[in-house]
């Protein structure tokens, strides 16, 4: 009797937990210790102030860089909260002989919706949503500078 | 409602859900601007890092947003609605300074994050760049054409 009573709250507790259900993840994108210019655009500048564009510049490498931070309590508590993409370009820049990297481009995909909607469970603050970060770019060098390291 | 009933059809809509969303991104980029767009503390090929530069407020933003509503019809599928509100930051940035030969922009933070909400089926995807104008007193524009044309600086006839 007692179990039958409790069934219709059982059901409404369902229903309002895949009602209220939300999971996801945010960050912070920053390259705070980066040795190297980094621009979104395809321009960089000189210690000359001179701009230098894709007819100065010439592409030795593909900047690549990917994490994915996972989110907790509906997205509010991310871990990590900051991707700090400084070691990474510091690395792969100096790798490539390179002076910079321009075109740079951040992209999330919906590669964790799986988590992320999950029906029920991620009505619970630790159920783990997530966000899948990627950031590319163009390594370059003038092309009238030649490589320091060889 | 069986229990098996019920199963079923939480897996039907979130199978539906799951292939409405199939596999996309959204992406920030703003290599059509005029002007550098610089993240971090080096401002220019040869430069010394500027860790403990205090950057002016931030005037230009940027961003990507993508917001997909999903209604589950099960068992037959899910329709769904893709709404775009979208500011990109190479129109900001060529909107927002006037000479490129002697500013930058520097970005000061640039945020991204996803969420997924139950009732309605809603996924939140989101990329934001906040920046600021920065005056370079030497600066001069390369000999060669800029990348860019048209009134607004998007070359439209690249891919």
């Amino acid at each position: 009797m007692k179990s039958a009573a409790l069934a219709p709250m059982a059901a409404l507790g369902a229903l309002l937990a895949c009602a209220c259900g939300c999971a996801g993840a945010r960050v912070t994108v920053r390259a705070d210790n980066a040795r190297y210019p980094v621009s979104f655009s395809g321009v960089v500048r000189d210690t000359t102030g001179r701009a230098h564009n894709r007819h100065s510049l010439t592409k030795v490498g593909a900047f690549s860089a990917h994490r994915t931070p996972v989110g907790l309590a509906y997205s509010a508590l991310s871990v990590p909260s900051t991707y700090d993409i400084s070691d990474e370009i510091n690395v792969q820049v100096a790798s490539s002989c390179g002076e910079a990297v321009v075109n740079l481009a951040i992209s999330v995909s919906n590669a964790c919706t799986v988590l992320n909607f999950f029906p029920l469970l991620n009505a619970l603050p630790s159920w783990p949503g997530c966000v899948p970060v990627t950031i590319t770019g163009d390594i370059v060098r003038r092309t009238d500078a030649a490589c320091q390291s060889q | 409602m069986s229990p098996r009933w019920t199963a079923a059809a939480i897996a039907g809509v979130t199978g539906a859900v799951l292939a409405a969303a199939g596999c996309t991104s959204i992406t920030l980029r703003a290599s059509e601007a005029r002007t550098p767009v610089l993240l971090g503390p080096v401002a220019c090929i040869g430069c010394a890092p500027e860790p403990g530069r205090v950057a002016a407020p931030p005037t230009v933003a940027g961003g990507v947003h993508e917001r997909e509503y999903v209604i589950a019809t099960f068992p037959s599928g899910a329709l769904d609605r893709i709404t775009d509100d979208t500011v990109p930051l190479d129109v900001a940035a060529t909107t927002a300074v006037a000479d490129p030969c002697r500013e930058d922009l520097r970005v000061a933070a640039v945020h991204a994050g996803t969420w997924s909400f139950h009732e309605p089926l809603i996924a939140n995807t989101w990329i934001d760049a906040q920046a600021s104008r920065a005056a370079v007193p030497n600066g001069v524009c390369g000999v060669a054409p800029w990348p860019s044309v048209g009134p607004t600086g998007i070359d439209k006839r690249r891919p």
